[in-house]
């Protein structure tokens, strides 16, 4: 049986992958987005933002609208639903993983708890989210 | 290159400075506020000026409508293109009850502030003798006031840091006129202290508006990147 200390709580993987990340938190900041505006405001390139966007789409975190404003068609992006409580989800995990992690190091440094069992050596780093580890709440949505 | 390593060195997929420049992208299209600053100063210059003010005559007007073509048109059209477009959120409940308070109160007690500022703005005309209120306090007090609301905004100050110094440095040009007469009286009658005066307002809209489209410009990604996407 685990320890519930040992469990690192995971992100969605999908919502993870910085580029996505990116087009959610944009996202989750206003009620819709334009195509241009996701792309300079990500630095993405078009043929990468359209992939990422297809694979938002395609897993319902986003809903992307299309239509011919002055003769130019414009692509109008917006979270869905789930793509809102997606996004909360995983900031919620990133506050627990961090403070999972800062109660690791404190145990670690402690001279009083050397003789209890400490979980294992769990480094932000080590599972691809040493980046979220900005000041708390500095990500508040 | 793992995650972490691309991530780490990507300050361009900041989730803070991407939350700040998608909620402030309206008030940061500074250029609007630039026209309309100069829109403002057509009328001040004219009355200090007079006739070797180039715009003149019924040239004032036609300046004015030409700064509303051109906010209400050509800026908006200018972001739209190199930017794009975002649909901001509704206020939240908080700000909505806030603006249904202060409608109320101005509603019901609009006369009597009123009556309260302009006691204050004679203690204050007392307070500098022979200058029969020709200080311009109104940008002042503007500055002071988005120079102590910027203490609140946490999220402001550490994304665009130099805000804070922009904020200060506005403060203190529109006190030093507005306070220089103080020492040196006779200033009110040299054409530079008159024209920083008059056009305190103006100044005070270019200047911000010029701050607010180079802090997006500044903040926005400058090249475009790969992803090797998954």
């Amino acid at each position: 049986m685990n320890d519930d200390r040992n469990t690192v709580p995971v992100p969605n993987r999908l919502v993870h992958e910085p580029a996505r990340l990116a087009i959610l938190t944009v996202l989750s900041s206003c009620r819709s987005a334009d195509f241009v505006f996701l792309q300079r405001v990500t630095g993405l390139t078009k043929g990468n933002l359209s992939v990422q966007l297809t694979n938002l789409e395609d897993a319902g975190l986003v809903i992307i609208t299309k239509e011919i404003v002055d003769k130019k068609m414009r692509t109008t992006v917006s979270l869905s639903k789930r793509g809102v409580s997606e996004i909360d989800e995983y900031w919620h995990t990133m506050d627990a993983i961090r403070d999972r992690m800062a109660g690791d190091e404190g145990r670690r440094r402690s001279p009083r708890r050397r003789a209890v069992p400490v979980s294992p050596t769990l480094s932000p780093a080590s599972i691809g989210l040493e980046w979220v580890l900005t000041p708390k709440g500095a990500h508040c949505c | 290159m793992n995650v972490a390593e691309r991530t780490v060195t990507d300050p361009t997929l900041e989730p803070q400075r991407l939350k700040y420049l998608t909620e402030n992208f309206s008030t940061l299209q500074g250029l609007i506020w630039v026209a309309w600053g100069a829109v403002a100063l057509v009328q001040p210059m004219q009355e200090i000026y007079g006739a070797s003010w180039p715009i003149h005559g019924w040239l004032p007007l036609l300046a004015c409508l030409a700064g509303f073509v051109v906010v209400g048109y050509y800026i908006p059209r200018y972001y739209r293109r190199r930017f794009g477009w975002v649909e901001p959120r509704n206020p939240s409940n908080k700000q909505v009850v806030i603006f249904l308070l202060v409608l109320v109160v101005l509603l019901f007690w609009g006369r009597r502030i009123e009556s309260y500022a302009n006691d204050l703005m004679q203690v204050i005309d007392s307070m500098i003798p022979d200058l029969h209120g020709q200080i311009e306090l109104v940008p002042l007090v503007c500055w002071i006031g988005a120079l102590s609301t910027s203490f609140l905004k946490r999220s402001h100050r550490t994304t665009d840091p130099y805000w804070i110094y922009f904020l200060c440095f506005g403060t203190i040009a529109c006190a030093v006129v507005a306070i220089y007469p103080f020492w040196h009286p006779e200033a009110t009658r040299s054409l530079l202290w008159t024209t920083l005066n008059a056009g305190s307002f103006g100044f005070s809209l270019v200047a911000w508006g010029l701050y607010s489209h180079f802090t997006l410009v500044r903040l926005m990604p400058k090249k475009f990147q790969e992803n090797d996407g998954e």
